[in-house]
């Protein structure tokens, strides 16, 4: 029987929370919103409690926070078209504004750090995806990628390999590789028949599920003979009634989906295809925006104002 | 439409205008000073006092003065700045105006690798099919460059002051508020993008020269109306340019004479408008065809600047500024590569002076001086910076290339006939060829937000 045991719920931030991620070196969780502040939550005696609270980078919405591989940065995403990047300083314990990333145009909704953490990724309204180079305290701009159609919501970097991926609103996945010393679209993925919000990876990065605003979740696969090129195996349909904002694949193989029906769900692969094995119905008092898994704990940030911390018993 | 550069289309928003949503920009209308009635018709026609009603329009110049969306002025640029347009131009106006067109060496390179024929032959063949067209003279954009490369030099060695230079006998009225490190200012799709994005803080490091196109703007209808003892207006001059971005420029409000209320130039085609036109045309008494020249009365030459396809502003300008501080001989300067192939810098020594130089191309790059210069990290006296990855010969107006290794080709035509020795009678008025910079302010609004 899998089920989720709420372990928390985090108050602190005013407003709707966007998004959370796990720290990869500490059981420290990150969560941002529209209160433009970062807070960093640790279980001290038992509970959970927000140890930091990072504010003045941002000046609007931190659509998302994303912690660098080495756990000693983090980057954001904000409304203000910057993306911030904070950096602990180990002397002082403290977290300090180490850059502000200009360029894109508008709103900023999504940023990802590269699994050596040598790139950096941002998206924008404005329709581009941006690949930013990691040069100890600089980052230089390395390719402006103008490919989707609309805004870009999401992007992401495969687990193991150099390769970005953008879902964006109109309604495609799209993946880059380095080309020279620049960047090049080279594939997209069709399917989905509305936005797609979101998409994670299986830990060997030769599967990964995408999810949207048509409700449903597709299940795409790698193609033995190119690198790039994935097939959708399967289309998840039938148990989402409102549009899913974001999936993350856990390392034990459960996936779980935050909805715009205050639900989170959890399925495990079965073939192709994917199985129900778990409806967390009213995880949250409102639309559950982000969900990030950290071993067998699972946070998730809603519009409801809180974070809300699981465990997974199976 | 994608024919812009990427700079300019980070900058079309249109998810900001839904299919309800119109143009919202004021625009003035002549009113009558009588009353009057207005009375809608059966058939939908407005008229006041038994008179049609004007109907008002969006100009490009109206678009590309308000920041509410690029969109529609790319729907407007189609029709003021096509190849229909001038048709219409030619039909209604060939008796009472005198046609002239401006050639841009990247333009003929392109067509040139296109029908496999040398740069002076491909020269020989377009003047001659404009000529037989009716256009009464063709320049080349070269004599605008070459103009612009020396204005240039002024105003960069006017603000190295700083650096203790001897006092030039160089005419310094070309003395220009630009801060270092100084920026082209020939590509539109960067100037575009800097007034819609960028505050003073870069703005001011732009060049006030005016691109090759506009210097050439400046210059052929007064010089074509006096050879031809026609009004300013009655002339007609078409430019072709590597470039869609270069549309947007010729329709800027500061390239329009003021005293003849009248622009410059009238319409820009790309390069693969032009080929439409008159690549294909019959090759026919192509000998003793030579472009005019609106300096003098003797042809220009077939040649290109050296310094690479985006117009050698880096490698001219500096050769000026050895002239006029007194070197003599040939000006070493070797690019080395810094992150990218787009991304070359070169110092100089000359005279004692060192001097910075970088070419910047493709957005990225762009992006990335940016950065440095707001955060004064950017050590440069001048900066060639182009919107288009590779350079102008890569512009979005150039024909369109099989694959990618064909640009060496395009090259090679353009740099057979390069040379750093073009000769140019100084320009009386240099205020002539100043122009300036605004930002435009951004309008947001947060019934636009999108989450």
């Amino acid at each position: 029987m899998v089920k989720l045991t709420l372990e928390a719920t985090l108050s602190g931030h005013k407003g709707q929370v966007w998004s959370v991620d796990w720290s990869p070196t500490s059981k420290t969780l990150a969560s941002s919103g529209q209160d433009k502040s970062i807070k960093l939550w640790r279980q001290e005696g038992g509970s959970w409690v927000c140890v930091t609270t990072l504010e003045g980078g941002n000046t609007r919405t931190v659509r998302q926070v994303a912690w660098s591989p080495c756990g000693n940065k983090l980057a954001t995403a904000s409304f203000d078209s910057t993306t911030c990047i904070w950096e602990y300083d180990r002397n002082t314990s403290t977290w300090d504004l180490a850059a502000t990333l200009e360029g894109h145009e508008n709103e900023v909704k999504s940023v990802a750090w590269s699994g050596d953490g040598d790139y950096l990724a941002s998206c924008s309204r404005d329709k581009s995806v941006w690949v930013w180079e990691v040069m100890d305290d600089d980052y230089e701009c390395a390719s402006v990628l103008q490919v989707h159609s609309q805004d870009v919501k999401k992007v992401v970097w495969h687990p193991t390999d150099p390769l970005l991926f953008s879902a964006s609103y109109d309604d495609t996945v799209k993946v880059y590789k380095e080309f020279g010393d620049d960047w090049e679209c080279a594939e997209s993925f069709t399917g989905h028949s509305s936005t797609v919000w979101g998409l994670s990876f299986n830990k060997s990065g030769d599967k990964f599920v995408s999810c949207s605003d048509d409700r449903t979740l597709r299940v795409w696969c790698r193609d033995e003979n190119k690198a790039t090129k994935y097939t959708c195996k399967s289309t998840v349909c039938g148990f989402h009634s409102r549009p899913i904002y974001d999936v993350s694949w856990g390392r034990h193989g459960y996936i779980a989906t935050a909805a715009g029906d205050n639900a989170i769900r959890l399925f495990e692969q079965q073939g192709a295809s994917l199985l129900l094995s778990h409806l967390q119905s009213d995880a949250h008092f409102g639309d559950v925006n982000c969900v990030s898994w950290k071993g067998n704990l699972l946070a998730s940030a809603s519009d409801d104002e809180t974070v809300r911390i699981w465990t997974l018993e199976t | 439409m994608n024919n812009f550069s990427g700079a300019l289309r980070l900058t079309d928003l249109n998810d900001f205008i839904g299919p309800s949503q119109e143009c919202i920009k004021p625009v003035p209308v002549t009113k009558s000073k009588k009353r009057g009635v207005v009375k809608l018709h059966d058939d939908g026609a407005l008229t006041q006092n038994s008179l049609p009603l004007q109907k008002e329009t969006i100009s490009l110049t109206d678009c590309l003065a308000c920041s509410g969306c690029v969109t529609s002025a790319e729907t407007v640029l189609i029709e003021s700045q096509s190849i229909g347009t001038l048709q219409r131009a030619r039909v209604e106006t060939h008796k009472s105006h005198v046609f002239v067109a401006t050639l841009s060496p990247q333009s003929i390179s392109s067509i040139a690798h296109k029908l496999r024929m040398g740069y002076v032959e491909t020269c020989q063949k377009l003047i001659a099919a404009l000529k037989c067209d009716g256009y009464k003279y063709v320049f080349s954009s070269v004599e605008g460059s070459e103009l612009c490369h020396q204005l240039s030099a002024e105003e960069l060695l006017n603000c190295s002051r700083e650096k203790n230079l001897p006092d030039t006998n160089s005419d310094k009225s070309v003395n220009t508020s630009v801060k270092k490190p100084v920026l082209a200012s020939a590509c539109p799709g960067w100037i575009c993008y800097a007034e819609k994005t960028q505050g003073a803080a870069v703005l001011d490091h732009i060049s006030r020269i005016r691109s090759p196109q506009s210097i050439m703007g400046a210059l052929v209808k007064s010089v074509v109306s006096q050879r031809e003892s026609v009004p300013y207006s009655q002339v007609y001059h078409v430019s072709v340019m590597p470039c869609y971005d270069k549309k947007l420029e010729a329709s800027r409000a500061d390239f329009v004479s003021k005293e003849h209320d009248c622009a410059e130039t009238d319409l820009v085609l790309s390069t693969a408008e032009a080929f439409d036109l008159w690549g294909n045309n019959s090759t026919d008494m192509m000998e003793g065809r030579n472009f005019d020249s609106v300096l003098t009365d003797s042809p220009f030459p077939f040649k290109t600047p050296v310094g690479g396809g985006s117009g050698g502003f880096a490698e001219r300008i500096l050769h000026h500024v050895a002239r006029s501080l007194g070197a003599s001989g040939p000006l070493e300067m070797n690019f080395k590569q810094l992150r990218n192939k787009d991304l070359l810098e070169a110092v100089v020594v000359i005279n004692g002076t060192e001097f910075r130089v970088a070419k910047a191309y493709g957005f990225r790059n762009i992006q990335n001086i940016i950065q440095k210069i707001k955060h004064k990290r950017c050590n440069y006296d001048y900066i060639e910076l182009m919107a288009c990855p590779a350079g102008c010969l890569n512009g979005g107006g150039q024909i369109k290339l099989e694959d990618s290794g064909e640009l060496s080709e395009v090259t090679a035509v353009y740099t057979s006939v390069s040379t750093d020795e073009i000769k140019n009678s100084k320009p009386l008025l240099p205020d002539l060829f100043l122009t300036s910079y605004k930002a435009v302010e951004k309008s947001t609004s947060a019934l636009n937000t999108q989450w």
